[in-house]
């Protein structure tokens, strides 16, 4: 088996509540929440792990820990063999061209105040030297790849629908020619018919670039057309982990046997 | 038998001339007592403003340009605003996505489910309307209905708020109950109580569902019938289960294959382009430029709602009269 791209080491992060203007003065009030708790898990090169929980279960918590967007309370990450978990904002940077993230809601994560084109040049300004003439090329193939065409670069957010807005999102994770992404919950907004296109180039795009996904949702049906493993997530622990099909068929937690009852199902 | 609810023609629309947006553009559309339809439909395709016509709760710069929606025999679209008054809540009742906007933060929630009780005449005064209240928190399984009817809402959580309002919506036993998304704020074991709570509304009490949805496999696990609504208009309806096991119309055949199954990993088969700007709609049927199977006559004029089989109609020009099914 090929070596994990990336590794989580009985991390745990723990948040602290109530840290307004009453958690400072009454310091007794202070409550702990252990969100992520003693996870570890591997993600291998090329493939996709699914990452399914209901909201509060820390999925997304643990995503942000991976990326190191932000620093675990304890345990270690790994991207491609080195530990990042103590690394600084500069020693991370050039390591983040290899990891990006989609998120949930395009319109929150996309600038409202500018274009298509000004939202991809940016992160290739960032992490290429190119050629004025370069970038714009690069633009176009971008946009194509996502399934938009060089018209869209011109656009703003607000004239787009939400199934291009998340192309564009994707279009700006590919960028920087990542070898892992996150997605996460990147369809759940979507309706079904957009979901399933967004899908489908998610897909697409894998086999293309040989990506690394982590795919987080609450939707256990979406996760199964995607994921080569699933990890079940409940209260910041990873309760079960297994090929997609042993956990769909065959659950062994109680939790997941629980999540798979509730799921509403077509004929 | 009269249905209980019998809408012919109903059109929506917001603004007017040739920029109205035509929200909703003529559905007919049944519910017979006791029974559970569901409406299914992609985001902006006039499923809620369809409800909305109904309890006639429109946006301000919506109106109803056609049409009759005749509950029990009276058409609700004819209605003064005091006899509506009367048979919201009442008679028929609505239950929305997000529980936490159709509850008052500022009042109890006990006081809150009465609170139709007390409109309606049924209860005197809060107090008087208190045993009923806790019944009703009860058949709703809240698990300590003296501790929340005290209780406001935010100290309660998602299903439970969901739990309150649909307690609220069934004070008065109204024959109708209108579900506009009622889950789809709710993480998926919630989802599945409230499904259950709806279920058991319909069997025990015998109130007629309209369940608005998104998700099909939402409506499969709850309703009977369906319908599919596109652009303002339906383009199927029929029983849930041959509807599902053989879908006719080529929108819901393309639904169909985009929704993830669970049990099965395939080849997403997604429908190309975006539902259509209800504002710009196409000429003739309004799915023609997704549509696979597309024809030069489909671009002319839209075809009528014809029969597919028993009980099922599809809008589509394979179905039209002269051709074989």
């Amino acid at each position: 088996m090929s070596h994990p791209l990336v590794e989580a080491m009985h991390v745990t992060k723990e948040f602290e509540l109530g840290g307004g203007a009453f958690g400072r003065v009454f310091a007794r009030r202070r409550r702990r929440l252990l969100a992520v708790d003693d996870v570890s898990l591997a993600i291998h090169q090329g493939e996709t792990l699914g990452l399914v929980g209901e909201s509060g279960s820390g999925k997304s918590t643990l995503a942000r820990l991976l990326l190191r967007l932000i620093r675990p309370t304890d345990g270690g990450v790994c991207f491609d063999g080195q530990d990042i978990s103590g690394l600084g904002e500069r020693a991370l940077r050039p390591l983040r061209r290899g990891m990006q993230i989609i998120f949930q809601n395009p319109y929150a994560s996309l600038n409202p105040r500018q274009s298509v084109r000004q939202i991809l040049s940016l992160p290739l300004r960032l992490h290429f030297k190119m050629t004025e003439r370069e970038r714009r090329d690069r633009l176009d193939e971008l946009l194509r790849q996502v399934g938009l065409s060089p018209d869209h670069a011109g656009r703003y957010p607000h004239q787009l629908s939400g199934g291009m807005r998340q192309r564009v999102a994707i279009a700006r994770a590919l960028a920087v020619r990542p070898e892992f992404i996150i997605c996460d919950e990147p369809v759940s907004a979507l309706d079904v018919s957009i979901q399933a296109q967004i899908l489908a180039l998610l897909q697409r795009l894998q086999q293309e670039f040989h990506l690394t996904y982590l795919f987080i949702s609450h939707d256990l049906a979406v996760v199964r057309q995607l994921a080569d493993r699933i990890a079940v997530m409940q209260r910041g622990k990873v309760v079960e982990i297994g090929s997609a099909e042993q956990v769909i068929d065959r659950p062994q937690h109680p939790y997941t046997q629980m999540l798979l009852a509730s799921a509403p199902e077509l004929p | 038998m009269d249905a209980l609810l019998d809408v012919q023609g109903l059109k929506t629309h917001f603004g007017s001339g040739e920029h109205a947006v035509r929200a909703v553009d003529g559905v007919d559309l049944a519910v017979q007592a006791g029974e559970a339809m569901g409406l299914v439909g992609e985001s902006g395709c006039g499923k809620s403003m369809f409800a909305r016509s109904l309890m006639r709760l429109l946006p301000p710069n919506g109106r109803v340009v056609a049409g009759q929606a005749r509950f029990r025999g009276e058409d609700l679209l004819a209605k003064s605003e005091a006899e509506m008054c009367a048979l919201r809540g009442s008679e028929i009742a609505l239950v929305l996505q997000n529980p936490l906007t159709s509850l008052n933060p500022t009042l109890r929630v006990g006081v809150q489910i009465g609170e139709p009780l007390v409109a309606h005449g049924v209860a005197r005064s809060h107090r008087g309307a208190r045993g009923r209240v806790l019944e009703l928190m009860r058949a709703m399984h809240l698990p300590s209905p003296e501790e929340h009817y005290r209780q406001y809402p935010h100290e309660l959580s998602g299903g439970m708020r969901q739990r309150a309002v649909i307690a609220a919506a069934l004070a008065c036993r109204p024959s109708l109950l209108i579900c506009d998304e009622p889950t789809t704020a709710l993480d998926v074991a919630v989802q599945a109580g409230i499904l259950e709570l709806l279920r058991e509304i319909k069997d025990r009490h015998g109130a007629a569902i309209l369940l608005i949805s998104h998700d099909v496999a939402v409506v499969n696990h709850l309703c009977e019938r369906l319908a599919v609504m596109y652009a303002g208009r339906l383009v199927e309806t029929g029983p849930t289960r041959d509807v599902l096991a053989a879908p006719k119309h080529p929108y819901t055949q393309g639904l169909l294959q985009c929704v993830p199954r669970l049990r099965t990993r395939r080849e997403m088969v997604p429908i190309s382009g975006e539902v259509p700007d209800p504002a710009a709609l196409p000429t003739g049927c309004k799915f023609h430029p997704r549509c696979p199977l597309v024809e030069p006559r489909c671009l002319d004029s839209e075809p009528p709602l014809a029969p597919v089989g028993e009980g099922r109609l599809a809008r589509c020009i394979l179905y039209e009269q002269g051709r074989s099914l």
